[in-house]
């Protein structure tokens, strides 16, 4: 019962890291609907930029403060650049622009930073906590809390807030909101820069975790693609209940079942829930927004 | 909205599975601006064996280099980079081979077999006479085929026994196969350590599948079955369902096959499951760029077997290898590094006796007995395989210290 409950701390930490990457997808997606396949570069680059102000003499407070503008800059330039530019073109057009930077920018870091893991600290100890005979480190459940925190922001201002209300009708038919007198170019800069925010969180989060890495981000971009089709593609709720399933499962089935099927549970997962729920857990509520 | 997302899927699904996260590159030696042209002729013919293509002599003697310089392996990439540029900076210093500048195709293989493929025949395309293969042991099974077809002599440095035993003849190892390093893990294990419930831990590609059964074999030659195997893909990040099965097994002694990164995150996830379980590894943690990445709590207990510790050696010439190579890089090196410069130095050293022609190369190759290099002492057997040296090196104070070293 102990190593089972381990395993459902570890897996839900895992969740964790595929749900804030699955966040960004849904809300690029729900937005202007693409999907972003640079979400896990964008998730490394903001790793690089902690690494980055810790070397020049940040303490690790500023170093958050730091990443968060650069990434909030960032995600400016890459609507400005990559999405600007393209708006209106095929679906598949912007999505292949968006591999394309993930490729540029993964090798950009390579350039800049070296081929080999950095480290990067945390405000916590890396001795773990003994929570009745299970053994949690600190900055895991600080990766809880704040990925909790995040979504809960992020879902009330979308269903909240006048921004929201502004994202949904941009989403749903850009022409018409113009026609109500939202601006549409800067609604869909603000959820870029929201988006790369969020994707600089999740770098500064899991860089402690794992180390910082090239691969630190596409190694579990997949797993977060499926998390949020799990969910339902487009909806927060389900980003976070499909990336933390996930987690879960992943980790009972490598224990239980072989973990040299790891990867291959989690597809199955994946594909037993698109047969059974197509929409995915949470796909109604997507389905009669969109 | 389904249709968008299922075009999304496939092509995220080529772009991970085919087309590989990093765009390939080529960069090239740089050579001398002075080249000793008026001394190829004159030196050629001091070679011990005519060199067959004397009649032309070459702007430079090309050697194909192909390595994972990006993704998970590019922390090995990167030190055997440096191992065969310094070689062939030394070489070219000295006035090339036979007066002939050495050159460098230098192509990254981004650690999979479709890259690795296109790059071997990019290299192909600047007619190398010989090859050298800093991959990993999938991306080297997937250039043998072509390696065979083009009759070209290559060193290589993947340690999977797969890779000798296919009897390609242009093909040789500078180090000994993961067999003999598993067997001498398995004897550290059991006889110094005194394990008696052994764990597996293995990486779920190539160069790992294919050593779990040696060494289930090997712990069978002491009457023990494993009390548990496991494995990770090298892209994975979380091991603790792996750790945890470990632990259920009580094992007393993990043996782990992995690459660096996963190896450092294995240390550290162990250390947050509260497991002190010794670990015997293969040459993961023999890279000084590994261990400043690992706590002293990280290090405690781990042990990993390596072809050499260069740094460590008392001979002259392997200390002088380690300055120049710090002198260079600001590193220490390691094994990679060390094996790439042997190899380097070899390919020179046999193609200043027998010239170019590649038939010639190799069976130098064949005939070379006790080359003295950085790392080994060289003799290819029958299957093309040398560099059978193997050193048990205990990391728990951050450097290298040798326990044992078995050789054949």
């Amino acid at each position: 019962m102990q190593q089972l409950t381990q395993l459902i701390v570890n897996g839900l930490t895992m969740g964790c890291i595929y749900a804030l990457i699955a966040l960004g997808f849904v809300l690029i997606y729900r937005t202007v609907g693409v999907i972003n396949f640079a979400q896990g570069e964008l998730v490394m680059l903001a790793a690089y930029f902690g690494v980055t102000a810790i070397s020049i003499g940040l303490s690790l407070i500023w170093a958050y403060v730091f990443v968060i503008a650069a990434m909030a800059i960032f995600g400016y330039l890459f609507q400005w650049m990559i999405y600007y530019p393209l708006r209106g073109k095929p679906f598949i057009t912007i999505i292949i622009s968006t591999i394309g930077v993930s490729i540029i920018l993964q090798n950009l870091a390579r350039i800049i930073w070296g081929p080999a893991p950095l480290m990067f600290p945390s405000f916590f100890s890396l001795k773990p906590l003994n929570i009745g005979g299970v053994l949690v480190q600190p900055q895991n459940i600080f990766v809880f809390v704040v990925t909790v925190v995040l979504f809960s922001l992020v879902y009330l201002l979308l269903s909240k807030t006048m921004i929201g209300h502004k994202m949904q009708a941009v989403a749903q038919d850009p022409e018409t909101a113009k026609l109500m007198g939202i601006k549409v170019d800067q609604v869909v800069a603000g959820v870029f820069v929201l988006n790369s925010i969020l994707a600089g969180a999740a770098g500064l989060l899991l860089a402690p975790i794992f180390l910082v890495t090239l691969d630190m981000g596409s190694s579990v971009l997949m797993k977060s693609f499926s998390a949020s089709i799990i969910g339902g593609f487009g909806s927060v709720p389900g980003a976070i209940v499909g990336g933390l399933f996930l987690g879960v499962v992943e980790i009972l089935g490598a224990r239980y079942i072989s973990s040299h099927f790891k990867d291959g549970i989690a597809f199955v997962v994946l594909l037993l829930v698109l047969l059974i729920i197509p929409k995915g857990l949470f796909g109604e509520r997507v389905n009669e927004r969109s | 909205m389904h249709k968008k997302i299922l075009i999304a899927a496939l092509i995220l699904g080529m772009v991970l599975t085919a087309c590989g996260p990093a765009v390939q590159e080529q960069t090239t030696q740089e050579i001398p601006t002075e080249q000793p042209t008026q001394l190829a002729a004159t030196e050629s013919t001091q070679a011990t064996t005519e060199p067959t293509q004397a009649a032309t002599v070459p702007d430079t003697i090309k050697i194909g280099f192909v390595a994972p310089l990006t993704t998970a392996n590019a922390l090995m990439g990167w030190s055997m980079q440096q191992g065969a540029q310094l070689a062939a900076q030394e070489i070219n210093d000295a006035g090339g081979i036979n007066g002939v500048p050495l050159e460098l195709i230098i192509e990254d293989n981004s650690n999979t077999a479709d890259v690795a493929v296109n790059a071997i025949n990019r290299v192909l395309s600047e007619n190398p006479v010989a090859l050298i293969l800093g991959s990993t042991s999938a991306q080297t099974l997937a250039m043998e085929p072509i390696i065979l077809e083009n009759t070209l002599p290559t060193i290589i440095m993947g340690s999977s026994p797969s890779l000798t035993d296919q009897g390609n003849p242009w093909v040789f190892a500078t180090r000994a196969d993961d067999g003999f390093a598993a067997t001498a893990a398995v004897k550290f294990a059991v006889e110094d350590l005194g394990a008696k419930k052994v764990g597996i831990f293995h990486a779920a590609e190539e160069f790992g599948t294919s050593v779990a059964p040696i060494i289930i074999s090997a712990l069978a030659e002491y009457g023990l079955e494993p009390a548990a195997v496991v494995s990770a893909p090298s892209t994975d990040k979380d091991y603790s369902a792996q750790l945890l099965e470990l632990q259920a097994a009580d094992v007393d002694v993990i043996l782990v096959w992995v690459l660096p990164a996963p190896g450092i995150l294995l240390a550290r996830q162990m250390k947050q499951l509260g497991m002190d379980t010794p670990v015997v590894a293969n040459p993961v943690f023999g890279l000084s760029q590994v261990l400043v990445l690992m706590t002293p709590e990280e290090l405690a207990g781990i042990y990993s077997m390596t072809d050499c510790v260069p740094s460590q050696s008392t001979d002259e010439k392997i200390l002088a290898f380690v300055q120049a190579y710090k002198d260079r890089t600001g590193t220490t090196p390691d094994l990679f590094g060390a094996l790439s410069y042997d190899s380097v130095k070899l390919f020179a050293d046999v193609i200043t006796q027998v010239g170019t022609d590649l038939a010639a190369i190799q069976a130098g190759l064949f005939a070379v007995t006790g080359w003295p290099g950085v790392c080994h002492n060289y003799s290819f057997d029958a299957k093309g395989r040398g560099g059978y040296d193997i050193s048990t090196v205990d990391i728990s104070t951050g450097t290298l210290k040798v326990v044992g070293t078995v050789s054949k």
